[in-house]
Protein backbone atom coordinates (compact mmCIF):
# COMPACT_ATOMS: atom_id res chain seq x y z
CA UNK A 1 0.00 0.00 0.00
CA UNK A 2 2.75 2.42 1.00
CA UNK A 3 4.70 2.24 -2.30
CA UNK A 4 1.47 2.84 -4.23
CA UNK A 5 0.67 5.91 -2.11
CA UNK A 6 4.23 7.11 -2.60
CA UNK A 7 3.88 6.84 -6.40
CA UNK A 8 0.49 8.59 -6.30
CA UNK A 9 1.84 11.43 -4.16
CA UNK A 10 4.77 11.95 -6.52
CA UNK A 11 2.23 11.91 -9.35
CA UNK A 12 0.26 14.68 -7.62
CA UNK A 13 3.42 16.77 -7.26
CA UNK A 14 4.20 16.07 -10.90
CA UNK A 15 0.69 17.29 -11.72
CA UNK A 16 1.43 20.60 -9.95
CA UNK A 17 4.50 21.10 -12.13
CA UNK A 18 2.82 19.83 -15.30
CA UNK A 19 -0.02 22.36 -14.94
CA UNK A 20 2.55 25.19 -14.77
CA UNK A 21 4.47 23.81 -17.77
CA UNK A 22 1.22 23.65 -19.75
CA UNK A 23 0.36 27.23 -18.75
CA UNK A 24 3.86 28.34 -19.77
CA UNK A 25 3.41 26.79 -23.21
CA UNK A 26 -0.04 28.34 -23.58
CA UNK A 27 -1.77 24.94 -23.68
CA UNK A 28 -4.17 25.91 -20.85
CA UNK A 29 -5.41 29.32 -19.71
CA UNK A 30 -4.57 30.96 -16.40
CA UNK A 31 -7.78 29.94 -14.62
CA UNK A 32 -7.45 26.29 -15.68
CA UNK A 33 -3.80 26.23 -14.57
CA UNK A 34 -4.66 27.60 -11.14
CA UNK A 35 -7.53 25.15 -10.70
CA UNK A 36 -5.35 22.21 -11.79
CA UNK A 37 -2.61 23.34 -9.39
CA UNK A 38 -5.12 23.54 -6.55
CA UNK A 39 -6.57 20.09 -7.29
CA UNK A 40 -3.12 18.49 -7.54
CA UNK A 41 -2.12 20.22 -4.28
CA UNK A 42 -5.17 18.86 -2.47
CA UNK A 43 -4.38 15.40 -3.85
CA UNK A 44 -0.76 15.70 -2.67
CA UNK A 45 -1.81 16.57 0.86
CA UNK A 46 -4.48 13.88 1.01
CA UNK A 47 -2.30 11.08 -0.34
CA UNK A 48 0.83 12.13 1.57
CA UNK A 49 -1.09 12.41 4.84
CA UNK A 50 -2.49 8.92 4.29
CA UNK A 51 1.03 7.65 3.50
CA UNK A 52 2.39 9.27 6.63
CA UNK A 53 -0.29 8.26 9.09
CA UNK A 54 -1.47 4.89 7.76
CA UNK A 55 1.28 2.69 9.30
CA UNK A 56 0.81 4.32 12.70
CA UNK A 57 -2.88 3.43 12.64
CA UNK A 58 -2.15 -0.22 11.87
CA UNK A 59 0.26 -0.47 14.78
CA UNK A 60 -2.34 1.05 17.08
CA UNK A 61 -4.80 -1.72 16.19
CA UNK A 62 -3.23 -5.14 17.00
CA UNK A 63 -6.25 -7.01 15.64
CA UNK A 64 -5.23 -6.01 12.13
CA UNK A 65 -1.82 -7.69 12.41
CA UNK B 1 2.46 34.23 45.87
CA UNK B 2 6.21 34.84 45.81
CA UNK B 3 8.34 32.63 43.55
CA UNK B 4 11.70 31.25 44.71
CA UNK B 5 14.64 33.00 43.07
CA UNK B 6 16.85 30.93 40.82
CA UNK B 7 20.60 30.77 41.27
CA UNK B 8 22.94 30.68 38.27
CA UNK B 9 23.75 27.03 39.07
CA UNK B 10 20.07 26.10 39.10
CA UNK B 11 19.49 27.79 35.75
CA UNK B 12 22.48 25.92 34.29
CA UNK B 13 21.26 22.60 35.75
CA UNK B 14 17.80 23.16 34.22
CA UNK B 15 19.32 23.95 30.84
CA UNK B 16 21.40 20.76 31.08
CA UNK B 17 18.35 18.63 31.87
CA UNK B 18 16.57 20.11 28.87
CA UNK B 19 19.33 18.88 26.57
CA UNK B 20 19.99 15.71 28.55
CA UNK B 21 18.82 13.44 25.74
CA UNK B 22 21.74 14.46 23.51
CA UNK B 23 24.40 14.66 26.20
CA UNK B 24 26.20 11.52 25.06
CA UNK B 25 28.11 11.44 21.77
CA UNK B 26 26.19 9.74 18.96
CA UNK B 27 27.17 6.07 18.70
CA UNK B 28 27.97 4.14 15.51
CA UNK B 29 24.53 2.50 15.36
CA UNK B 30 22.72 5.81 15.07
CA UNK B 31 24.68 7.32 12.19
CA UNK B 32 22.52 8.37 9.23
CA UNK B 33 23.00 7.72 5.54
CA UNK B 34 23.97 10.46 3.10
CA UNK B 35 20.61 10.02 1.36
CA UNK B 36 18.73 10.89 4.53
CA UNK B 37 20.92 13.99 4.94
CA UNK B 38 20.13 15.02 1.36
CA UNK B 39 16.38 14.73 2.04
CA UNK B 40 16.53 16.49 5.39
CA UNK B 41 18.65 19.38 4.13
CA UNK B 42 16.53 19.81 1.00
CA UNK B 43 13.41 20.20 3.14
CA UNK B 44 15.02 22.44 5.72
CA UNK B 45 15.86 25.26 3.35
CA UNK B 46 12.45 25.83 1.79
CA UNK B 47 10.59 28.17 4.14
CA UNK B 48 8.51 31.32 4.19
CA UNK B 49 11.67 33.43 4.12
CA UNK B 50 12.31 32.27 0.54
CA UNK B 51 9.21 34.17 -0.63
CA UNK B 52 10.65 37.37 0.82
CA UNK B 53 14.42 37.18 0.23
CA UNK B 54 14.42 36.61 -3.54
CA UNK B 55 11.82 39.35 -3.96
CA UNK B 56 13.94 41.80 -1.98
CA UNK B 57 16.91 41.22 -4.29
CA UNK B 58 14.72 42.54 -7.12
CA UNK B 59 13.72 45.59 -5.08
CA UNK B 60 17.39 46.22 -4.29
CA UNK B 61 18.07 46.62 -7.99
CA UNK B 62 20.50 43.80 -8.54
CA UNK B 63 21.31 42.92 -12.16
CA UNK B 64 20.65 39.41 -13.48
CA UNK B 65 24.37 38.66 -13.89
CA UNK B 66 25.15 39.82 -10.34
CA UNK B 67 22.25 37.80 -8.96
CA UNK B 68 23.09 34.52 -10.69
CA UNK B 69 26.84 34.91 -10.16
CA UNK B 70 26.47 36.06 -6.56
CA UNK B 71 24.10 33.23 -5.67
CA UNK B 72 26.38 30.60 -7.22
CA UNK B 73 29.48 31.90 -5.43
CA UNK B 74 27.71 32.54 -2.11
CA UNK B 75 26.00 29.18 -2.02
CA UNK B 76 29.24 27.35 -2.87
CA UNK B 77 30.95 29.22 0.00
CA UNK B 78 28.09 28.22 2.31
CA UNK B 79 28.41 24.56 1.31
CA UNK B 80 32.19 24.72 1.84
CA UNK B 81 31.62 26.26 5.28
CA UNK B 82 29.42 23.33 6.25
CA UNK B 83 31.88 20.85 4.78
CA UNK B 84 35.14 22.27 6.15
CA UNK B 85 34.10 24.06 9.35
CA UNK B 86 30.97 22.49 10.80
CA UNK B 87 30.88 18.85 9.71
CA UNK B 88 34.50 17.92 10.66
CA UNK B 89 34.10 19.14 14.26
CA UNK B 90 30.65 17.52 14.51
CA UNK B 91 31.94 14.17 13.26
CA UNK B 92 35.04 14.21 15.49
CA UNK B 93 33.16 15.12 18.66
CA UNK B 94 29.72 13.60 17.90
CA UNK B 95 28.35 16.28 20.22
CA UNK B 96 25.92 19.18 19.81
CA UNK B 97 27.30 22.71 19.98
CA UNK B 98 25.53 23.07 23.32
CA UNK B 99 27.52 20.33 25.05
CA UNK B 100 30.80 21.14 23.31
CA UNK B 101 30.50 24.83 24.13
CA UNK B 102 29.70 23.91 27.72
CA UNK B 103 33.11 22.22 28.02
CA UNK B 104 34.84 25.26 26.51
CA UNK B 105 32.94 28.18 28.00
CA UNK B 106 31.06 26.83 31.01
CA UNK B 107 27.33 26.33 31.56
CA UNK B 108 26.73 30.04 32.15
CA UNK B 109 27.77 30.96 28.62
CA UNK B 110 25.59 28.21 27.13
CA UNK B 111 22.63 29.67 29.04
CA UNK B 112 23.38 33.15 27.65
CA UNK B 113 23.78 31.65 24.17
CA UNK B 114 20.45 29.82 24.35
CA UNK B 115 18.49 32.74 25.75
CA UNK B 116 19.98 35.05 23.13
CA UNK B 117 19.07 32.53 20.46
CA UNK B 118 15.51 32.37 21.83
CA UNK B 119 15.03 36.13 21.46
CA UNK B 120 16.43 36.03 17.93
CA UNK B 121 14.05 33.15 17.13
CA UNK B 122 11.14 35.26 18.45
CA UNK B 123 11.85 37.97 15.89
CA UNK B 124 12.16 35.39 13.10
CA UNK B 125 8.84 33.81 14.11
CA UNK B 126 7.31 37.30 14.18
CA UNK B 127 8.44 37.90 10.60
CA UNK B 128 6.91 34.60 9.54
CA UNK B 129 3.57 35.48 11.16
CA UNK B 130 3.61 38.77 9.18
CA UNK B 131 4.27 36.84 5.97
CA UNK B 132 1.31 34.54 6.67
CA UNK B 133 -0.84 37.61 7.35
CA UNK B 134 -0.15 38.94 3.85
CA UNK B 135 -1.63 35.72 2.47
CA UNK B 136 -4.71 35.54 4.69
CA UNK B 137 -5.25 39.29 4.33
CA UNK B 138 -6.12 38.72 0.67
CA UNK B 139 -9.19 36.72 1.67
CA UNK B 140 -10.47 39.57 3.87
CA UNK B 141 -9.35 42.37 1.56
CA UNK B 142 -6.99 43.75 4.20
CA UNK B 143 -4.21 45.85 2.65
CA UNK B 144 -0.67 44.72 3.43
CA UNK B 145 1.88 47.24 4.73
CA UNK B 146 3.91 49.25 2.25
CA UNK B 147 7.65 48.82 1.83
CA UNK B 148 8.45 51.91 3.89
CA UNK B 149 6.08 51.07 6.77
CA UNK B 150 7.50 50.59 10.23
CA UNK B 151 4.25 50.65 12.18
CA UNK B 152 1.01 48.76 11.36
CA UNK B 153 -0.97 50.50 8.62
CA UNK B 154 -4.46 49.57 9.80
CA UNK B 155 -6.40 48.16 12.73
CA UNK B 156 -7.55 45.30 10.50
CA UNK B 157 -3.90 44.30 9.85
CA UNK B 158 -3.19 44.28 13.60
CA UNK B 159 -6.28 42.19 14.35
CA UNK B 160 -5.49 39.72 11.58
CA UNK B 161 -1.82 39.37 12.58
CA UNK B 162 -2.76 39.01 16.22
CA UNK B 163 -5.32 36.30 15.43
CA UNK B 164 -2.80 34.38 13.28
CA UNK B 165 -0.02 34.77 15.86
CA UNK B 166 -2.20 33.49 18.68
CA UNK B 167 -3.44 30.58 16.55
CA UNK B 168 0.19 29.61 15.77
CA UNK B 169 1.04 29.90 19.47
CA UNK B 170 -1.83 27.64 20.51
CA UNK B 171 -0.74 25.04 17.95
CA UNK B 172 2.85 25.30 19.22
CA UNK B 173 1.58 24.60 22.73
CA UNK B 174 -0.65 21.71 21.71
CA UNK B 175 1.46 19.59 19.45
CA UNK B 176 4.93 20.24 18.15
CA UNK B 177 5.55 16.76 16.75
CA UNK B 178 2.51 16.67 14.49
CA UNK B 179 3.30 20.13 13.14
CA UNK B 180 6.91 19.24 12.47
CA UNK B 181 5.71 16.11 10.63
CA UNK B 182 3.30 18.27 8.67
CA UNK B 183 6.15 20.68 7.87
CA UNK B 184 8.13 17.78 6.33
CA UNK B 185 5.15 17.07 4.14
CA UNK B 186 4.81 20.72 3.10
CA UNK B 187 8.42 21.43 2.04
CA UNK B 188 8.42 19.71 -1.38
CA UNK B 189 5.00 21.12 -2.17
CA UNK B 190 5.96 24.70 -1.21
CA UNK B 191 9.05 24.36 -3.40
CA UNK B 192 6.94 23.10 -6.31
CA UNK B 193 4.46 25.98 -5.89
CA UNK B 194 7.35 28.46 -6.06
CA UNK B 195 8.67 26.84 -9.25
CA UNK B 196 5.20 26.48 -10.79
CA UNK B 197 4.23 30.05 -9.93
CA UNK B 198 7.37 31.56 -11.44
CA UNK B 199 7.14 29.38 -14.54
CA UNK B 200 3.51 30.29 -15.17
CA UNK B 201 4.31 34.00 -14.81
CA UNK B 202 7.20 34.02 -17.27
CA UNK B 203 4.99 34.43 -20.40
CA UNK B 204 3.33 37.46 -18.76
CA UNK B 205 6.79 39.03 -18.47
CA UNK B 206 7.41 38.24 -22.13
CA UNK B 207 9.61 35.13 -21.95
CA UNK B 208 9.31 32.98 -25.09
CA UNK B 209 8.41 29.30 -24.72
CA UNK B 210 11.87 28.26 -25.93
CA UNK B 211 13.54 30.53 -23.31
CA UNK B 212 15.49 32.20 -26.14
CA UNK B 213 14.89 35.69 -24.73
CA UNK B 214 15.01 34.79 -21.04
CA UNK B 215 18.23 36.66 -20.31
CA UNK B 216 16.98 39.76 -22.10
CA UNK B 217 13.67 39.75 -20.16
CA UNK B 218 15.51 38.98 -16.92
CA UNK B 219 17.65 42.10 -17.34
CA UNK B 220 14.90 44.39 -18.61
CA UNK B 221 11.94 43.38 -16.45
CA UNK B 222 13.11 41.41 -13.41
CA UNK B 223 16.66 42.08 -12.22
CA UNK B 224 16.89 45.45 -13.88
CA UNK B 225 19.72 47.04 -11.91
CA UNK B 226 17.37 49.81 -10.70
CA UNK B 227 16.40 49.72 -7.03
CA UNK B 228 12.90 50.58 -5.82
CA UNK B 229 12.57 53.97 -4.08
CA UNK B 230 14.20 53.94 -0.63
CA UNK B 231 16.17 50.72 -1.28
CA UNK B 232 19.94 50.68 -1.62
CA UNK B 233 21.42 49.12 -4.72
CA UNK B 234 22.90 45.63 -4.36
CA UNK B 235 25.75 44.26 -6.44
CA UNK B 236 27.50 40.93 -6.87
CA UNK B 237 29.22 40.95 -3.47
CA UNK B 238 26.03 41.83 -1.55
CA UNK B 239 24.32 38.80 -3.07
CA UNK B 240 27.34 36.50 -2.65
CA UNK B 241 27.77 37.46 1.00
CA UNK B 242 24.05 37.24 1.70
CA UNK B 243 23.86 33.72 0.25
CA UNK B 244 26.93 32.80 2.30
CA UNK B 245 25.75 34.21 5.64
CA UNK B 246 22.04 33.37 5.30
CA UNK B 247 22.75 30.35 7.51
CA UNK B 248 25.85 31.73 9.21
CA UNK B 249 24.78 30.62 12.69
CA UNK B 250 24.35 27.09 11.34
CA UNK B 251 27.64 26.56 9.44
CA UNK B 252 30.32 29.03 10.61
CA UNK B 253 28.47 29.43 13.92
CA UNK B 254 28.46 25.61 14.21
CA UNK B 255 24.92 25.14 15.52
CA UNK B 256 24.41 22.48 12.81
CA UNK B 257 26.80 20.27 14.76
CA UNK B 258 23.53 18.93 16.19
CA UNK B 259 22.72 17.61 12.73
CA UNK B 260 26.11 16.58 11.35
CA UNK B 261 27.13 14.62 14.44
CA UNK B 262 24.98 11.87 12.89
CA UNK B 263 27.03 11.89 9.67
CA UNK B 264 29.26 8.94 8.81
CA UNK B 265 32.09 11.25 7.79
CA UNK B 266 32.79 14.95 7.36
CA UNK B 267 32.22 14.85 3.60
CA UNK B 268 28.48 14.71 4.33
CA UNK B 269 28.85 18.47 4.82
CA UNK B 270 28.86 18.75 1.03
CA UNK B 271 25.28 17.42 1.03
CA UNK B 272 24.21 20.86 2.28
CA UNK B 273 24.24 21.67 -1.46
CA UNK B 274 20.92 19.76 -1.62
CA UNK B 275 19.46 22.47 0.61
CA UNK B 276 21.29 25.46 -0.79
CA UNK B 277 20.74 25.16 -4.51
CA UNK B 278 17.02 24.35 -4.56
CA UNK B 279 16.18 26.62 -1.58
CA UNK B 280 18.65 29.48 -1.76
CA UNK B 281 19.14 29.57 -5.51
CA UNK B 282 16.09 28.35 -7.43
CA UNK B 283 13.50 29.43 -4.85
CA UNK B 284 15.03 32.92 -4.53
CA UNK B 285 15.07 33.30 -8.30
CA UNK B 286 11.40 32.21 -8.43
CA UNK B 287 10.28 34.71 -5.79
CA UNK B 288 12.17 37.39 -7.73
CA UNK B 289 10.18 36.53 -10.85
CA UNK B 290 6.95 36.69 -8.83
CA UNK B 291 7.59 40.14 -7.37
CA UNK B 292 8.52 41.49 -10.81
CA UNK B 293 5.17 40.25 -12.12
CA UNK B 294 3.22 42.21 -9.46
CA UNK B 295 4.94 45.51 -10.26
CA UNK B 296 7.46 45.09 -7.45
CA UNK B 297 4.86 45.19 -4.67
CA UNK B 298 6.46 43.57 -1.62
CA UNK B 299 3.53 41.41 -0.63
CA UNK B 300 4.34 37.67 -0.46
CA UNK B 301 0.65 36.71 -0.28
CA UNK B 302 -0.28 38.75 -3.35
CA UNK B 303 2.80 37.55 -5.25
CA UNK B 304 1.96 33.90 -4.68
CA UNK B 305 -1.76 34.40 -5.31
CA UNK B 306 -1.05 36.12 -8.61
CA UNK B 307 1.38 33.39 -9.60
CA UNK B 308 -0.44 30.29 -8.39
CA UNK B 309 -3.97 31.24 -7.30
CA UNK B 310 -5.42 29.88 -4.07
CA UNK B 311 -2.69 27.21 -3.88
CA UNK B 312 -0.09 30.00 -3.89
CA UNK B 313 -1.72 31.98 -1.11
CA UNK B 314 -2.12 28.78 0.93
CA UNK B 315 1.56 27.97 0.30
CA UNK B 316 2.65 31.33 1.75
CA UNK B 317 0.36 30.92 4.75
CA UNK B 318 1.50 27.34 5.39
CA UNK B 319 5.17 28.25 4.86
CA UNK B 320 4.85 30.98 7.50
CA UNK B 321 3.10 28.63 9.86
CA UNK B 322 5.49 25.70 9.51
CA UNK B 323 8.48 28.03 9.99
CA UNK B 324 7.02 29.96 12.93
CA UNK B 325 5.70 26.95 14.79
CA UNK B 326 8.88 24.98 15.62
CA UNK B 327 10.54 28.33 16.25
CA UNK B 328 7.97 29.25 18.89
CA UNK B 329 8.32 25.80 20.42
CA UNK B 330 12.11 26.21 20.70
CA UNK B 331 11.68 29.65 22.24
CA UNK B 332 9.40 28.15 24.86
CA UNK B 333 11.92 25.43 25.66
CA UNK B 334 14.87 27.82 25.90
CA UNK B 335 13.08 30.31 28.14
CA UNK B 336 11.64 27.60 30.36
CA UNK B 337 14.95 27.32 32.20
CA UNK B 338 14.96 30.92 33.45
CA UNK B 339 11.38 31.04 34.66
CA UNK B 340 10.45 29.96 38.18
CA UNK B 341 8.91 26.51 37.64
CA UNK B 342 6.52 27.70 34.95
CA UNK B 343 5.08 24.94 32.77
CA UNK B 344 6.18 25.00 29.14
CA UNK B 345 2.70 25.96 27.90
CA UNK B 346 2.73 29.16 29.93
CA UNK B 347 6.14 30.35 28.77
CA UNK B 348 5.30 29.40 25.15
CA UNK B 349 2.07 31.40 25.47
CA UNK B 350 3.92 34.47 26.77
CA UNK B 351 6.68 34.13 24.16
CA UNK B 352 3.99 33.66 21.49
CA UNK B 353 2.15 36.80 22.61
CA UNK B 354 5.38 38.81 22.57
CA UNK B 355 6.20 37.41 19.13
CA UNK B 356 2.72 38.26 17.89
CA UNK B 357 3.11 41.86 19.05
CA UNK B 358 6.44 41.99 17.19
CA UNK B 359 4.71 40.56 14.10
CA UNK B 360 2.19 43.42 14.06
CA UNK B 361 5.06 45.76 13.15
CA UNK B 362 5.68 45.18 9.45
CA UNK B 363 9.25 46.43 9.78
CA UNK B 364 10.28 42.94 11.01
CA UNK B 365 9.60 41.28 7.68
CA UNK B 366 10.30 44.35 5.56
CA UNK B 367 13.81 44.44 7.07
CA UNK B 368 14.26 40.69 6.95
CA UNK B 369 17.55 40.83 5.03
CA UNK B 370 19.20 43.04 7.66
CA UNK B 371 17.78 40.87 10.42
CA UNK B 372 19.25 37.72 8.84
CA UNK B 373 22.64 39.48 8.71
CA UNK B 374 22.46 40.55 12.35
CA UNK B 375 21.28 37.13 13.51
CA UNK B 376 24.31 35.41 11.97
CA UNK B 377 26.68 38.12 13.14
CA UNK B 378 25.60 37.86 16.79
CA UNK B 379 26.25 34.12 17.00
CA UNK B 380 29.29 33.92 14.70
CA UNK B 381 31.98 34.61 17.39
CA UNK B 382 31.01 31.41 19.20
CA UNK B 383 31.84 29.46 16.03
CA UNK B 384 35.28 31.11 15.88
CA UNK B 385 35.95 30.32 19.55
CA UNK B 386 34.99 26.66 19.15
CA UNK B 387 37.06 26.38 15.95
CA UNK B 388 40.13 27.79 17.73
CA UNK B 389 39.64 25.51 20.71
CA UNK B 390 39.16 22.40 18.57
CA UNK B 391 41.80 22.79 15.84
CA UNK B 392 44.30 25.46 16.85
CA UNK B 393 44.84 25.01 20.59
CA UNK B 394 46.24 21.43 20.31
CA UNK B 395 48.73 22.66 17.68
CA UNK B 396 49.84 25.60 19.83
CA UNK B 397 50.02 23.54 23.01
CA UNK B 398 47.25 25.53 24.69
CA UNK B 399 45.24 23.31 27.07
CA UNK B 400 41.65 22.76 25.85
CA UNK B 401 38.37 22.95 27.79
CA UNK B 402 39.49 25.36 30.51
CA UNK B 403 35.99 25.87 31.89
CA UNK B 404 35.44 22.12 32.28
CA UNK B 405 38.85 21.50 33.86
CA UNK B 406 38.52 24.35 36.34
CA UNK B 407 34.79 23.88 36.99
CA UNK B 408 34.02 27.45 35.88
CA UNK B 409 30.40 28.54 35.52
CA UNK B 410 31.38 31.21 33.01
CA UNK B 411 34.54 31.57 30.96
CA UNK B 412 35.10 35.33 31.07
CA UNK B 413 37.62 35.02 28.24
CA UNK B 414 34.93 33.60 25.96
CA UNK B 415 32.43 36.24 27.03
CA UNK B 416 34.97 39.02 26.54
CA UNK B 417 35.89 37.81 23.05
CA UNK B 418 32.23 37.39 22.12
CA UNK B 419 31.20 40.89 23.25
CA UNK B 420 34.43 42.51 22.01
CA UNK B 421 33.99 40.98 18.55
CA UNK B 422 30.43 42.27 18.32
CA UNK B 423 31.53 45.78 19.33
CA UNK B 424 34.28 45.61 16.71
CA UNK B 425 31.81 44.43 14.03
CA UNK B 426 29.24 47.11 14.79
CA UNK B 427 31.92 49.81 14.70
CA UNK B 428 33.34 48.67 11.36
CA UNK B 429 32.69 51.31 8.68
CA UNK B 430 31.63 48.78 6.02
CA UNK B 431 28.29 47.40 4.87
CA UNK B 432 26.50 45.25 7.43
CA UNK B 433 26.72 42.20 5.15
CA UNK B 434 30.52 42.20 5.06
CA UNK B 435 31.22 42.78 8.75
CA UNK B 436 31.06 39.18 9.93
CA UNK B 437 34.11 38.03 7.96
CA UNK B 438 36.72 40.35 9.53
CA UNK B 439 34.84 39.82 12.80
CA UNK B 440 35.39 36.07 12.54
CA UNK B 441 39.16 36.48 12.24
CA UNK B 442 39.20 39.05 15.06
CA UNK B 443 37.35 36.60 17.32
CA UNK B 444 39.70 33.79 16.32
CA UNK B 445 42.83 35.88 16.87
CA UNK B 446 41.66 37.53 20.10
CA UNK B 447 40.65 34.22 21.68
CA UNK B 448 43.96 32.54 20.80
CA UNK B 449 46.01 35.52 22.06
CA UNK B 450 44.07 35.86 25.31
CA UNK B 451 44.28 32.15 26.09
CA UNK B 452 47.97 32.02 25.12
CA UNK B 453 48.66 34.98 27.42
CA UNK B 454 46.83 33.28 30.29
CA UNK B 455 48.83 30.09 29.78
CA UNK B 456 52.09 32.08 29.93
CA UNK B 457 51.12 33.91 33.12
CA UNK B 458 49.85 30.74 34.81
Amino acid sequence: MKPLLWILSIGALGGCLASAVMAFHGMIDDATYKMALLICSVLWFTISSARMYLPARREANPAER
Amino acid sequence: MSQPELTAEQVAARMDSLYEFDREPVDENHLQSNASFAGLLAGEHVAATEFVIGAFFVLHGVTAADLFGGLIVGNILAVLSWAFLCAPIAVRTRLTLYWYLRRIAGPGVTVVYNIGNAFLFCILAGAMISVSSTALGLAFDIPSPQLSDVYPNSVAWVLLTFAIGMAFTVVAILGFEKVSKFAELCSPWIFLVLIAGALALLPRLGVATDFSNFWEVANQKIWTGHPSPGQERFGFWHIAFFAWFANLAMHVGLSDMALFRYAKNWKTGFYSAFGMFPGHFLAWICSGVMVAAVDREMNPGLMAFTAAGIAGAVAVFVAGWTTANPTLYRVGLALQVVTPNWPRWRITLIAGMATTIVACFPVVFLKLLDYVAIYGLLLMPIGAIVFAEHWIFPRLGIPQFEAERKGQQISWTVLLVWIGTLLFCFALPIHLYFRWLPGYFVALGAYILLRKARVRTA
